[in-house]
């Protein structure tokens, strides 16, 4: 079945909910520096934050990530899956997006297993007892949204759509921006999103790369703040 | 076009064997030095074919390869494939490689590196991101311990991205970007604040530090200043090599 289906695309949707306990905290977090050194300070300065990070970083990375799990999952290809987190797992090079990405993993894992009985889900969680870092959100998400058989676009979009109004929410309040001007950004950003899906579906596993360099340097420099205002 | 080989076995002293294809090279350099044995490779900046190189370093031995200075620009096309495996107890310390694309060029680098229980990598780098010429700069550094990959950072900079590059978070208005990995599965003899000051926060200069999960740290850097950019990498470099002097000179 398809996430063309109302029930399916409900159900897709659901599992973003702030209930399932995701954590988006992760890039907030290299967004943090940028916004305490005023270079985010401005609503075109947090669409142009939003556009590296939904255009490039999540294209590149996330959703390729997402795209070759489904792609194995079909082949029956567990050894395939593994290698593709473990991948995952180290190429986000900064401890802190790290850890974050993993607890969001480690909270979405509990949830869902608790609430549903899956055999995938099942070998997951037989795999990460000796490999509990690999557990990180993106591949959880992944698993879960192939067992429900929700279709790869929709699977992406919305890991794309909701990635993109977390960061927005964190920003509002750090800047802090007038709702009116967050919603602005998100409704330009709409844009990026389809064009981004569209770009991911043509994308595989050789396509990954990584020029948020400087992304990578704020969330850096964020562990050595005295007070923070996200935290992993 | 045919490829360009060099294969090389490093240990303490000397080289265990060797294969090479004009303008590949190592050559033993004649540097004292209380535990590393220097040599400086050689073509790796002059050849037009695509370049396979095969190192690997024994046990207990401790290398530093140090990269010829760049005298011409570099081939308009370069594609090279490094793969090195670090035996236990060696340390590979690969000096501050300076990539500086011409215009119209197209540079592709694969640098895959095996640290074997608790061998030893370092690996410096400086990139010019030159957004007025036309160029394209992929590099992916794979580093494994066996089945356990420590890092996959696929870099990928083009003047074709010029635009999208500009936005918070990429690399900006910044022309120059360097890395410096350290991988150790020990932690590194040193704290964490040694290495912090020693980074700059000038304007226009910005650089960060972090952890690789227990397995190494990486240090990474955007700039506007090459001259201190490099002053930065250099100092690092010497404070490791103290560090690991004053760790290793008992084992030798």
């Amino acid at each position: 079945m398809s996430t063309t289906d109302s029930m399916k695309l409900l159900q897709l949707v659901h599992i973003h909910h702030s209930s399932f306990l995701k954590s988006q905290v992760a890039h907030a977090i290299g967004m943090e520096m940028y916004i305490r050194s005023k270079q985010i300070n401005t609503k075109e300065d947090l669409a142009s934050f939003c556009l590296s990070y939904i255009s490039n970083y999540l294209v590149y990375n996330d959703a390729i990530i997402i795209k070759e799990i489904f792609r194995q999952l079909k082949k029956k290809d567990w050894e395939q899956v593994v290698y593709l987190a473990e991948i995952y797992n180290a190429r986000k090079n900064v401890l802190e997006l790290k850890k974050t990405s993993r607890q969001a993993g480690n909270r979405f894992l509990d949830r869902i297993s608790s609430i549903h009985t899956s055999d995938l889900i099942e070998k997951w969680q037989e795999e990460i007892k000796d490999a509990p870092a690999l557990n990180h959100y993106v591949v959880v998400y992944s698993l879960y949204a192939f067992d429900q058989g929700f279709d790869l676009y929709s699977t992406i979009q919305t890991y794309l759509y909701f990635s993109l109004t977390n960061l927005i929410q964190h920003a509002v309040r750090a800047i802090p921006l007038a709702p009116k001007d967050a919603e602005q950004v998100t409704l330009a950003a709409l844009e990026k999103v389809y064009q981004a899906t569209e770009i991911a579906m043509s994308l595989s596993f050789n396509d990954m790369k990584n020029n948020a360099i400087g992304l990578e340097i704020s969330a850096m420099q964020h562990k050595y703040l005295l007070s923070k205002l996200f935290i992993s | 076009m045919s490829k360009k080989q060099l294969k090389a076995r490093f240990q303490k002293a000397n080289l265990l064997d060797y294969q090479k294809d004009v303008p590949l090279h190592v050559e033993k350099l004649d540097q004292k030095h209380r535990i590393f044995t220097t040599y400086m490779m050689n073509g790796w900046d002059e050849a037009k074919e695509p370049l396979d190189i095969h190192f690997t370093i024994k046990k207990a031995s401790n290398i530093m390869i140090k990269h010829q200075p760049l005298t011409d620009s570099l081939p308009k096309e370069q594609s090279i494939y490094l793969q090195c495996n670090i035996e236990e107890e060696a340390l590979a310390l690969f000096d501050k490689r300076e990539v500086m694309p011409p215009d119209h060029s197209h540079i592709n680098q694969h640098i895959k590196v095996n640290v074997n229980g608790d061998a030893e990598f370092i690996w410096a780098e400086i990139v010019q991101l030159n957004q007025s010429l036309d160029y394209h700069y992929h590099s992916l550094m794979e580093i494994w311990d066996g089945s356990h990959c420590i890092s996959y950072d696929p870099l990928q900079f083009s003047s074709q991205q010029k635009a999208i590059l500009a936005n918070h978070g990429l690399t900006e208005e910044f022309s120059y970007m360097a890395s410096i990995w350290y991988i150790s599965p020990n932690p590194p003899p040193f704290d964490e604040w040694d290495i912090q000051q020693r980074l700059s926060q000038a304007k226009h200069h910005r650089a960060g530090m972090t952890d690789l999960d227990g397995k190494g740290i990486l240090i990474r850097w955007l700039s506007t200043d090459l001259s201190l950019l490099r002053q930065e990498v250099e100092d690092v470099l010497a404070f490791f090599d103290e560090k690991i002097t004053e760790l290793r000179k008992w084992r030798v």
